[in-house]
């Protein structure tokens, strides 16, 4: 278990390591998420609270697919007899899963910042909306980290990771926009743990299944 | 004979299917009444039109307004004008007997042809003071072994329903064979994953392909319905766009094949999806559209296939319905497998 853990640790630096060589890519990633947030205000200026939740949702979404398609790219088809040779492939998931959630995390941070500093503050329940937050960006980063695994396989991969991803984030999404409507006091629901709870069983299961299943094809 | 007497079942269970489940009566029902109050210590004339009635064949008709604690009025009189058409008319009498001030009354209409029709929430009785009391009637307990039984195999009447009543076996019975369908192309997936055997790939795509047909027919089926009953033929309840994303998933599932040239990479990355996509689907159709309101039975605190929505009639068609339509599902995919077969023969020739 230690050896393991620290594969995945070295996996990761390594992983952070090739990033900050390249920084462009984050870069872009950042930038994006700057215009599209400056544009929703220009064109909205004043937002009421279900707005702002399905743009800050919608926002996360393609920010997450221009981040996450980059998980199984070029250099790594090109480093790919590295990973096969001394890594087990269950470990190279969890590693790039982690390192995309950190990144994910981050983003959803900063778009948070940025969304309060155009708009109003509408959040009455910060814990209950950080859960949802949270939960939503693990179920997304899990979605997204196995797509991109399988278009890794495919030609006009681009095309391919958004026609995947968007329906099968879906469920996960539905779910945390409920969540935070409720944080946000647009709705009163009492039971909102369960939702939570329901949540965090699809984002575990979304994970098992790509433990599971991301050994079966990465050798294809 | 050995490997094809399914084939004949499905088309005899269909056939049967198709001309008991088209050719099935209606029971009869009150189709509209012209009134929708009725003012307490007054005569009341309700003209009303029924359906699939005898009403001028039949000799004995009678007519009750029932309350919630089951005590009814019996109507004075009923006047038939056609077999579709009559004017019942009821003294009321001068206050209710649950004591409320108003209340909905339940329309019941009977005779020994048709049996009884029920309209419910018909009536709003009230108490109006400044009307002078022209009636003493009273009111009595409902003997419900009184009514004249409804005779024959009959499909229930639903307001709102009517004829498309029968839809059930279409539209309900597909979305099952689909949810089968689906489930044998996870099994065959599965398989190919455990043994590389790029037959099960083939047979995994073939029930896929086939599901994704028959969802399209499920949501047109469905729309059609939805235009009759909820008046749009696409409207914003959860349970239709869960289906209409679903179906989306496993178009993808179609894309995500064509888009991959070599045959183990696509059978490895195709089956994982497939995998994936039936755990993702199950909370979208299973768990989300019982969280919130929809307007389909089963969501939101409806009863889900039962009560009068599903009777033992309906079961009767509704069932081998299932079982037809999936083994017509299989024989299609059957098909589609060996096609793919010969296609990729004549491609290595």
């Amino acid at each position: 278990m230690a050896s393991q853990l620290m594969q995945v640790y070295k996996l990761i630096q390594k992983e952070f390591k090739l990033e900050f060589r390249k920084r462009v890519s984050l870069a872009s990633v950042l930038l994006f998420l700057v215009s599209s947030t400056y544009i929703c205000y220009k064109v909205f200026i004043n937002i009421n609270g279900l707005a702002w939740i399905s743009l800050f949702w919608i926002i996360l979404l393609f920010a997450s697919i221009n981040l996450i398609q980059r998980t199984f790219n070029q250099n790594y088809v090109r480093r790919k007899w590295i990973y096969y040779t001394f890594y087990e492939p269950t470990l190279v998931y969890v590693s790039k899963f982690l390192y995309n959630l950190f990144f994910l995390l981050i983003i959803a941070t900063l778009l948070l910042f940025l969304m309060n500093m155009f708009f109003e503050n509408f959040i009455r329940l910060p814990r209950l909306f950080m859960s949802g937050l949270l939960l939503g960006t693990i179920g997304i980063t899990g979605v997204m980290t196995f797509v991109s695994s399988i278009v890794m396989h495919a030609e006009n991969n681009g095309v391919l990771m958004s026609i995947l991803a968007m329906p099968l984030t879906l469920p996960v999404i539905l779910l945390a926009v409920k969540v935070h409507a409720v944080s946000f006091s647009l709705i009163q629901d009492t039971a909102v743990a369960s939702d939570l709870w329901l949540l965090g069983g699809i984002d575990l299961l979304i994970f098992g299944l790509g433990i599971m299943l991301f050994p079966n094809m990465w050798k294809a | 004979m050995k490997y094809w007497w399914w084939k004949i079942l499905a088309i005899a269970i269909f056939s049967y299917v198709l001309l008991a489940g088209m050719l099935t009566p209606l029971k009869s029902g009150i189709y509209s009444v012209d009134k929708t109050k009725g003012v307490l210590g007054a005569p009341l004339t309700l003209q009303v039109e029924t359906y699939n009635t005898y009403m001028s064949s039949a000799l004995q008709n009678v007519a009750f307004l029932k309350l919630s604690d089951n005590k009814v009025i019996r109507s004075t009189s009923i006047i038939e004008k056609n077999d579709f058409t009559a004017q019942i008319n009821f003294d009321l009498p001068a206050s209710l007997s649950t004591g409320k001030s108003s209340e909905r009354a339940t329309l019941i209409i009977n005779n020994e042809v048709d049996g009884s029709m029920i309209l419910p929430n018909a009536i709003l009785l009230k108490e109006e003071g400044n009307i002078a009391k022209q009636t003493s009637s009273q009111w009595t307990t409902f003997d419900v072994a009184s009514l004249f039984p409804n005779k024959g195999f009959r499909f229930p009447y639903r307001n709102k329903l009517h004829e498309t009543i029968r839809n059930t076996f279409f539209h309900i019975a597909i979305w099952f064979a689909m949810f089968i369908l689906l489930i044998i192309a996870l099994v065959y997936s599965i398989r190919y994953l455990s043994s590389k055997d790029l037959a099960y790939d083939y047979r995994a795509a073939a029930f896929t392909n086939v599901s994704i047909f028959f969802g399209i027919i499920g949501l047109a089926s469905g729309a059609v319905w939805a235009k009759f009953t909820w008046g749009a033929f696409w409207t914003a309840d959860v349970k239709l766009n869960m289906a209409a994303i679903s179906v989306l998933i496993y178009a993808a599932y179609w894309m995500l094949r064509s888009s991959i040239r070599d045959v183990d990479a696509k059978a490895r990355v195709a089956a994982a999806y497939n995998i994936f996509a039936f755990v993702v689907m199950i909370p979208l159709i299973f768990i989300i559209p019982r969280l919130t309101d929809s307007l389909h039975p089963g969501n939101g605190g409806n009863p889900a296939l039962g009560g009068e929505d599903l009777d033992n009639t309906l079961r009767m068609i509704f069932y081998p319905s299932i079982i037809a339509l999936t083994l017509i599902g299989l024989w299609m995919a059957n098909l589609t497998y060996r096609l793919q077969i010969i296609h990729d023969k004549t491609l290595e020739e």
